[in-house]
């Protein structure tokens, strides 16, 4: 593990104003916060499609700030899918691969089988269901072996059963190949079943980082307390009723 | 059943009236009405006869359109008709040697049956075979040119977030649009002279543009502005560099719309008639042209009728396709 292998330092841009953190290597983060807190902003930064106003993000102690996107070497999976709808499953995991001249079919292929999609790698999107599309969208994501998957809310748009199912490979993905993940989210649920690390943000600023553990015993604030409860309380009533 | 409605008035309001007009291309009955008994027996007596009678008023009128410069000669001798004196072989000579011309006789012959292609291979052939390739190729090349300033245009409307400056540039895509075809056209005719850009081609080609241009966005915009936009920055997250996200993510979306557009703006261009008359000067480089010469000037129905067949035959191929593209998946 290394510490501070992406650092964010004093970041403006839009809701977030000198917004500092760092996360290890590693590690699986998850953003946690209230619609419009910046959190969606924070990795379309990271990603390098939105530039900052101003501050500056350190990737292995190396500055990426102003490095195009194609430049960054990092994954990203959306909450829409963003898969090409001219091209087939397989077409969709090949193409960063191809942008790259590497060889490509066998080394998508396994990433599809991996994710369970063999059957469908001749697909196109709009034949896929969503929990497919998602899949299709994480393996092109993964296929090129990047320094950061960002996950934009990734399940969204996805039912509760098929939710659990992919928040699950996405943990035993990570667990294989030990890479910096980072997710966003307002499922707080979701947020204590994945992630290593939380970092609770409101209005764009970083209210509290800590494991799922400390957050939940230790809350820094009443409003971080309140928003965690509030978000589990679905879970604690189940709890009374069985 | 219930497209029976559609289907009725597409034959009373399209299909019978267009289908009449063409029938014109294949027949000859003009000539038939006109000189009924000279075609049912080809001989100096019969067209003596004919030529007494009152329905042979427009035979002048057809022969010309088949033997050019013969119609003052059908005139005259009809005029003259109740003096004619037997043999009437010798008379019609001495009225005019070109009665005796085999071409005019032939002519005779060949319409005897009501049907002909003559039209049709006139219209396919020669100077008219020219014109029907000049009017796709300038056609081809203005459609191309509108394309290349309409995609970019379309591509800058959908990128536009304020919605007042969205508002104001839509206007100005419309307006145009929305304002009368004619009055457009003429003032490109008072500011084209200024540039020595009128009564050639090159005033046809920016007349035909600037007319297109609405036309031709509105089937992009619509389509650029229901990408998702996700598709374009995960091509870039994926290593894409501009060029090669615009190519492989962008581009490939909008296929639909370029199709749509290219189809749209070609059938309407090869269809102008009032731009190239206005700004071409009247020089006859359009099909239409030639279609409204024949009508108006040269009374050369037939003809008329057979380019007019060949220019629908195409846009009706073009229509295929295009109904394909967008209904039939």
């Amino acid at each position: 593990m290394e510490k501070h292998y992406l650092r964010i330092d004093s970041l403006s841009k839009y809701i977030l104003k000198d917004l500092s953190i760092s996360f290890d290597s590693k590690s699986f983060v998850t953003i946690l916060g209230p619609s419009g807190s910046g959190k969606s902003t924070i990795l379309n930064v990271l990603a390098g499609i939105l530039q900052p106003d101003s501050g500056k993000i350190l990737l292995n102690k190396k500055d990426i700030t102003n490095k195009p996107p194609n430049k960054r070497n990092i994954g990203m999976v959306f909450q829409d899918y963003g898969l090409f709808p001219h091209m087939t499953a397989l077409q969709n995991v090949e193409f960063p691969l191809k942008i790259r001249k590497e060889v490509s079919a066998i080394p998508a292929m396994r990433m599809l089988d991996k994710l369970d999609l063999t059957a469908h790698y001749s697909k196109y999107p709009h034949e896929l269901s969503g929990g497919q599309k998602q899949r299709v969208a994480i393996a092109r994501a993964l296929v090129y072996k990047p320094d950061i998957l960002l996950l934009d809310e990734p399940f969204g748009s996805l039912d509760v059963i098929l939710r659990n199912q992919l928040q699950e490979e996405i943990k035993n993905i990570h667990n294989e190949t030990q890479s910096l993940m980072i997710n966003v989210t307002h499922d707080i649920a979701e947020a204590f079943i994945l992630s290593d690390t939380i970092v609770i943000i409101k209005d764009g600023k970083v209210k509290q980082i800590g494991t799922p553990k400390e957050i939940y015993n230790n809350p820094n604030d009443d409003w971080v307390e309140s928003f965690i409860h509030d978000g589990l309380s679905h879970i604690k009533k189940m709890r009374k009723i069985v | 059943m219930r497209i029976l409605p559609l289907i009725i008035a597409m034959l009373f309001g399209f299909v019978f009236p267009i289908g009449y007009m063409m029938s014109y291309s294949v027949t000859t009955t003009k000539l038939q009405q006109s000189l009924p008994a000279t075609i049912e027996n080809p001989s100096y007596e019969s067209l003596a006869y004919d030529l007494s009678q009152d329905y042979s008023r427009s035979a002048s009128l057809y022969i010309n359109s088949y033997l050019p410069g013969t119609r003052s000669m059908v005139i005259k001798a009809r005029n003259d008709i109740g003096n004619a004196t037997q043999p009437y072989k010798d008379w019609f000579i001495s009225k005019d040697e070109r009665w005796e011309d085999p071409k005019l006789w032939n002519l005779i012959k060949e319409h005897g049956d009501g049907f002909t292609l003559d039209n049709l291979k006139k219209a396919m052939s020669g100077v008219y075979l020219q014109v029907l390739f000049n009017t796709l190729s300038l056609g081809a090349l203005i459609t191309i040119v509108t394309l290349l300033i309409a995609y970019p245009t379309s591509m800058y409307l959908t990128s536009i977030k304020n919605k007042w400056l969205f508002g104001l540039s839509i206007f100005c895509v419309l307006l145009p649009f929305f304002t009368s075809y004619l009055s457009r056209l003429v003032a490109w005719i008072v500011i084209l002279p200024e540039f020595n850009l009128i009564h050639n081609t090159a005033g046809i080609f920016i007349g035909s543009v600037y007319i297109l241009l609405p036309l031709c966005i509105l089937p992009l915009y619509t389509v650029m502005k229901n990408i998702d936009y996700s598709t374009v920055n995960a091509a870039k997250i994926c290593g894409a560099n501009k060029l090669q996200t615009f190519v492989y993510s962008y581009l490939p979306q909008t296929k639909l719309g370029v199709i749509n557009s290219v189809l749209i703006t070609f059938i309407t261009v090869i269809g102008f008639y009032t731009t190239p008359a206005l700004l071409g000067g009247g020089s006859g480089k359009f099909v239409t042209e030639q279609i409204v010469y024949h009508i108006e000037i040269s009374l050369n129905w037939g003809l008329a009728s057979a380019l007019t067949a060949t220019l629908t035959a195409i846009t009706f191929i073009l229509f295929l396709i295009y109904t394909r593209v967008n209904y039939v998946k």
